[in-house]
């Protein structure tokens, strides 16, 4: 997985590609409006190129701003619309808060989010869906 | 999300204020939930949180079992779960033990915007230099850091699998909770326990705190 990105930048985009159809996005800094476009620029055209495993690495998130939060919405729309399969990682818990809030809003049943990233890892690699795992585990726990 | 019919709106919040009567507060997600995941899963979750609390409370005791939550719903981001169930871990500590436990709801908030490894030292920092019956929570507060860390437990330990069931059922929950309480005050979250009903035990705590 290598270095959890810098929050010490004013904001930072890295795409990396360990396989043809699988990057990791990592992201620095702080998303609000303009950034969220650049990122949402960047992740889609790995969508137009093929791609449909996406790792969204926010663990350099310093902060998001509500318009930022409303570019990570649309975002996910995207990724769901094209069928990739999604796994976000976060630093915070401010920051998981609102990769539940969107993923859950999307009604996508293949994106997840995690803190720790060999269970991000799991989860690109494996074909679960969320929903069927959620009820799953309620059927256990009840 | 498009929003649930005016069936299962009527149904989940009479639900939740028949439930209020027990508790002394309302759920502000309570539709949410159906929203998500539909009316049948909506009552299998509800159950499965009555399941994994009395779970909780079997295998650690009732002080333990609200402080596992409000962990779950603290690192989860959920302002509502995380303070709330802090709160009554509070009360119930307080009732207890008539001192104060060092990790005060109020503080969760600002908790929630640390990152998860300064979050977890800090916690753990508290519990380990209070009291002695402070110090006796740190077991519950370091295993389900451990917990929610990816350690997937101890299997037939029943400690274990009660922290592993609250927060896989916490987990769930927070999917659809955060949305509808992710800028809340702090002032509108409840103690997510019967204990919230006992008013006198809250104005002799809050005094303690200074807040009286």
């Amino acid at each position: 997985m290598g270095d959890v990105p810098d929050p010490s930048v004013s904001f930072e985009v890295k795409v990396l590609s360990p396989s043809p159809t699988r990057v990791v996005v990592r992201v620095a800094g702080v998303l609000d409006e303009h950034t969220g476009a650049e990122l949402s620029e960047k992740v889609g055209a790995q969508l137009e190129r093929g791609v449909t495993h996406v790792l969204l690495d926010l663990r350099g998130l310093t902060d998001c701003k509500i318009l930022g939060r409303q570019a990570l919405r649309q975002l996910q729309g995207t990724l769901l619309e094209a069928g990739a399969r999604t796994a976000y990682l976060t630093g915070s818990p401010r920051m998981r808060g609102m990769t539940l809030m969107v993923i859950n809003g999307s009604k996508d049943p293949y994106a997840a989010t995690f803190v720790n990233p060999p269970e991000a890892d799991d989860w690109l690699e494996s074909e679960v869906d969320r929903r069927a795992r959620n009820v799953a585990f309620t059927e256990k726990n009840a | 999300m498009s929003p649930a019919p005016w069936y299962t709106r009527w149904l989940m919040r009479g639900t939740d204020w028949a439930w209020s009567l027990h508790t002394g507060y309302t759920t502000p997600f309570i539709v949410e939930i159906a929203e998500s995941y539909g009316l049948r899963n909506a009552f299998k979750l509800l159950g499965a949180m009555t399941g994994s609390t009395n779970r909780l409370e079997a295998a650690w005791g009732k002080v333990d079992a609200q402080l596992v939550l409000g962990i779950a719903g603290t690192w989860n981001g959920c302002r509502f779960c995380g303070a709330g169930h802090i709160y009554a871990a509070n009360l119930l500590f307080f009732r207890e033990h008539g001192e104060l436990m060092p990790l005060d709801e109020r503080e969760i908030f600002e908790l929630q915007r640390m990152g998860f490894d300064e979050l977890v030292d800090h916690v753990t920092g508290q519990f380990a230099s209070g009291s002695q019956a402070v110090r006796s929570l740190l077991p519950v507060v370091t295993r389900t850091f451990e917990i929610e860390r990816g350690d997937k437990g101890r299997e037939g330990d029943d400690r274990d699998v009660a922290i592993l069931s609250a927060i896989e059922t916490w987990n769930q929950l927070n999917e659809c909770s955060v949305e509808k309480v992710y800028d809340l005050e702090i002032d509108l979250v409840p103690a997510l326990a019967t204990v919230f009903k006992d008013k006198k035990l809250i104005k002799r705590y809050q005094a303690a705190r200074g807040r009286g």
